[in-house]
């Protein structure tokens, strides 16, 4: 992490340490400070240093289990160069394709994928690592993930000048579906790889990950991102197709289905109210949209608005709930 | 006895300037050694857990109050002792961020103006994920109808403050409703204009700022209207904006989301239906400049805490602040206080046929959100006093003691915080061409020279126009630099993708990581890597967004 040194690593990492926390108390201000000046070099020689113990043991299981799970704490915490030197060193001490070692790659891997900042070697380092993995246990769950990620490789610009490569990002997709049928990770590679297409912004391509996307949703009726793609569907349909009946009815598919973040309903609930108030002249949805406005999604501050359309309809209006302090009516989960 | 001369000369040889000023260094240095070995005492080597709580809240009666709480706490839990630093906001960010660094951030933070509190990435790998707290119920809530209330849920706004939508994770609680109001002063409004009821109206207003002037010269008080100040000056600027163009919304607002963005208003002005001579835009800069005639002279050189000391002398009949402030406003004014919301023109008064409605408060969802720094050596403890703070009976306490207003949902308000509950009523956004960079510069900078009459309408209309449409760094470069950002995010994104699908597959992710997981795909697939205002502006301007 750029401009910051913590010892709380060294208390994460701590039975392997030679350097303790509390050892360290003892040490002179001065090389503290210096210690703290050097983070990036301390960090590193700490995450070494760490292992010293493990390597004279000869790869004891327990250990193993142990610096992989530290390695996937410092991950978690987004710590990508201490969590990069734990999973190197569990990669040299265990056998090339077992579970741990798999663990160990693909941790790296996503270690060296985000590391900031994001250089070319890094991410060569990267998607050498996600090859090995794919090559060496292709059985392996994180095989599945290590594919879509060299697809997102392809997919984002990683680094200055790093080029697009929409095509061979849509290769990785297509493999994860064809090689993984049965997993979640097909249906999110569908994902992917529709807005391969869409993200063109050409429109018989757009039509073709919209196809994509429809085709995959009309045959997998237990698909857990069903209700997300949907929406993804409601927005193409809007923009830029601009078919607002398809627009409507794809978002009512994924509200059925709950939408996947309830966090800004508010605003997709206006636009569905809009979307058939001034497009689709039903009054019926438009009143029910402009109710749920008021009910779940006040917060985007469209409620009022929402109270006026009811007016102009000629529709029983709801009470705005905001803010009284004295109602006790549990909200909406 | 009486002391021979000799021993007098020796002891008078000592009595001299050196040695008062040793004696006051030594005396000095003896001080500042015994504060340090009592806080190294405090906290090092007390027999109790020791939590630290961090803010920059040094308003009137708020350390007093939180003080109070922490008495009850302390009375709960006798092995626990609470300390509160309170930093002045004008040091608080750099405080915070040295503390964060070095790793000797107190237990619980006011996530505020710190860089390393603001930016998300930083803030994941600096403070603990609230997310497996939130949906079970606050014990302290135990015996009130918020019992099996998840703790999510208790907050006035569902503890949105706490939210990051980039993260998709709460990291961190507010304790308390926070909002702007103008309060008055009584007993001077009632000389200039013979009442002290709150003014209802933009026109009462502007009536009462003019008798408060003649007032003034009448008894040479030197009174302003209301005491202007760098820091509030832009909250009347937007509150009035959105009242003047909200109604815009249904020509400028193309993805009917409900809002109008930088993006729309821009189109909107290119499309002539937005630009400077649109009617409510012309109304709500002349409105401006006839309200920040009442300002007082140099008010752009004041900060809130001057404008506030004006109002309490006496020498400012009004006053725009936050409703944190009313403890601090109503305990040192030796008159009686008013407060109102910013007065709208209404119907018949002059601007009145220009306006949509008031902002709205709706979008409010609680200040001074407190987090859990991952380093705390009793996060459960800590979690717990957040808990503790944020319950119903305690938050009422709380706000009550400090005179603000409470967030958790059945706390109740004093009757002087009421008139600062949020409104939900109103519009969420106006027009607002000052896209970014440049854009926003050139006009911000702009608006004071037209606000103070140094240029007329039409020069300042030509100079927005002129800055909007500068090939080099105009609109169109902002919005190639919106573009721009958002693949940005989208690439960083994906690091906070990457991370939860790691946590997921190593079996290391909190409950509900999958569905967190997924809401973040989406929300990074509907951005589509920004390639839809790459080729909205390609659409727009006819021309490609390479070339910007």
């Amino acid at each position: 992490m750029p401009g910051h040194f913590r010892f709380s690593i060294l208390r994460r990492t701590g039975p392997f340490l030679i350097f303790r926390w509390g050892q360290l108390r003892g040490v002179p201000s001065l090389l503290i400070r210096s210690i703290k000046n050097q983070r990036s070099k301390i960090k590193n020689s700490i995450a070494v240093l760490s292992f010293l113990p493990l390597a004279s043991a000869g790869a004891d299981p327990s250990g193993v289990e142990t610096l992989l799970q530290t390695g996937t704490t410092e991950l978690s915490s987004r710590n990508f160069e201490a969590a990069k030197e734990l999973f190197g060193s569990v990669i040299k001490e265990t056998a090339p394709g077992s579970e741990p070692w798999a663990h160990a790659v693909f941790g790296a891997a996503v270690c060296a994928h985000h590391r900031s900042p994001t250089t070319q070697k890094r991410v060569e380092d990267a998607a050498r690592l996600y090859h090995l993995l794919l090559e060496s246990v292709a059985g392996s769950k994180f095989a599945p993930r290590a594919a879509l990620n060299l697809g997102r490789l392809a997919e984002l610009r990683d680094y200055y000048e790093d080029p697009v490569d929409l095509e061979a990002a849509r290769n990785w997709y297509r493999r994860v579906i064809d090689r993984w049928p049965d997993l979640p990770i097909a249906g999110e590679a569908t994902l992917r790889l529709a807005a391969t297409f869409v993200q063109t912004y050409d429109m018989p391509e757009v039509r073709h990950g919209v196809d994509l996307l429809e085709t995959w949703l009309t045959t997998r009726d237990d698909e857990p991102l069903a209700a997300g793609m949907w929406q993804y569907l409601g927005d193409i349909y809007f923009y830029p197709l601009a078919d607002h009946a398809a627009s409507l009815s794809c978002y009512r598919k994924g509200e059925a289905l709950g939408f996947l973040d309830p966090n800004n309903i508010g605003t997709l609930f206006w636009r569905m109210a809009i979307l058939a108030e001034r497009f689709l002249e039903d009054r019926e949805l438009a009143v029910e949209y402009y109710g749920k406005v008021i009910r779940t999604g006040a917060a985007s501050g469209k409620g009022y608005q929402a109270q006026q359309a009811l007016e102009r309809l000629g529709a029983p209006v709801p009470e705005l709930q905001l803010f009284q302090p004295i109602a006790l009516t549990r909200p909406p989960e | 006895m009486i002391p021979s001369a000799g021993r007098m000369r020796s002891v008078s040889r000592w009595i001299n300037i050196n040695t008062l000023g040793l004696v006051l260094l030594l005396a000095t240095i003896g001080l500042s050694l015994g504060r340090v070995m009592r806080i190294h005492r405090e906290l090092f080597e007390s027999d109790k857990t020791v939590l630290r709580i961090g803010h920059a809240a040094l308003e009137l009666g708020f350390r007093e109050a939180l003080d109070v709480v922490i008495a009850e706490y302390e009375q709960l839990h006798p092995d626990v002792k609470i300390i509160q630093n309170a930093v002045p906001q004008k040091i608080y960010g750099e405080w915070l961020n040295t503390q964060l660094i070095s790793d000797t951030a107190p237990d619980l933070v006011e996530l505020y103006l710190a860089s390393m509190v603001l930016d998300e990435h930083y803030l994941a790998s600096l403070f603990e994920s609230l997310a497996d707290s939130i949906d079970r119920p606050n014990p302290y809530n135990a015996g009130t109808p918020l019992a099996d209330w998840p703790w999510r849920a208790t907050f006035q706004g569902g503890m949105r403050s706490g939210f990051r939508e980039g993260l998709q994770d709460y990291y961190g609680a507010p304790i308390t409703l926070a909002t702007i109001r103008i309060y008055y002063n009584k007993q001077l409004l009632r000389e200039a204009t013979g009442s002290d009821a709150p003014l209802d109206s933009f026109g009462q207003f502007l009536q009462a700022c003019e008798s408060i002037q003649d007032l003034s010269e009448r008894t040479g008080s030197k009174v302003t209207p209301i005491a202007g100040n760098l820091y509030i000056v832009g909250t009347f600027l937007r509150r009035y904006r959105v009242a003047f163009t909200a109604g815009y919304e249904s020509e400028v607002d193309v993805d009917l989301d409900g809002l109008i963005s930088h993006r729309e208003s821009y189109i909107g002005y290119l499309q002539g239906t937005t630009d400077m001579q649109a009617s409510h835009i012309r109304a709500y800069f002349e409105c401006m400049k006839e309200l920040s005639r009442h300002f007082g002279e140099g008010y752009l050189g004041l900060w809130r805490d001057q404008a506030a000391f004006l109002f309490v002398q006496g020498r400012a009949a009004m006053l725009a602040a936050g409703s944190w402030d009313a403890t601090s406003l109503f305990m040192q004014s030796d008159f009686e206080i008013g407060v109102f919301d910013f007065p709208l023109p209404a119907e018949g008064e002059r601007w009145g046929e220009y306006i949509a409605g008031r902002e709205n408060e709706a979008g409010h969802a609680g200040s001074m959100v407190i987090g859990l720094y991952q380093g705390s050596k009793n996060k459960r403890q800590a979690l717990d006093f957040l808990q503790f703070l944020t319950s119903r009976k305690y938050n009422e306490m709380l706000t009550r003691e400090a005179g603000w207003i409470p967030v958790i949902t059945g706390a109740h308000p004093t009757e002087r915080m009421k008139p600062f509950l949020p409104d939900p009523t109103g519009y969420p956004m106006g027009v607002d061409v000052r896209y970014s960079g440049y854009v926003y510069e050139v006009i911000h900078g702009e608006e004071w020279p037209f606000l103070h009459g140094e240029i007329d309408y039409e020069e300042f209309a030509r100079r927005v126009d002129r800055a909007l449409r500068d090939p080099g760094y105009g609109g169109d470069r902002q919005w190639s630099q919106e573009y721009d950002q958002t693949w940005r995010w989208c690439r960083n994104q994906e690091r906070v993708l990457a991370t939860q699908a790691s946590r997921i597959l190593m079996d290391a992710a909190a409950p509900g990581g999958q569905e967190r997981y997924n809401r973040l795909l989406l929300q990074q697939t509907l951005a589509n890597n920004g390639e839809s205002i790459r080729y909205q502006f390609e659409q727009v301007r006819g021309k490609p967004i390479s070339d910007m």
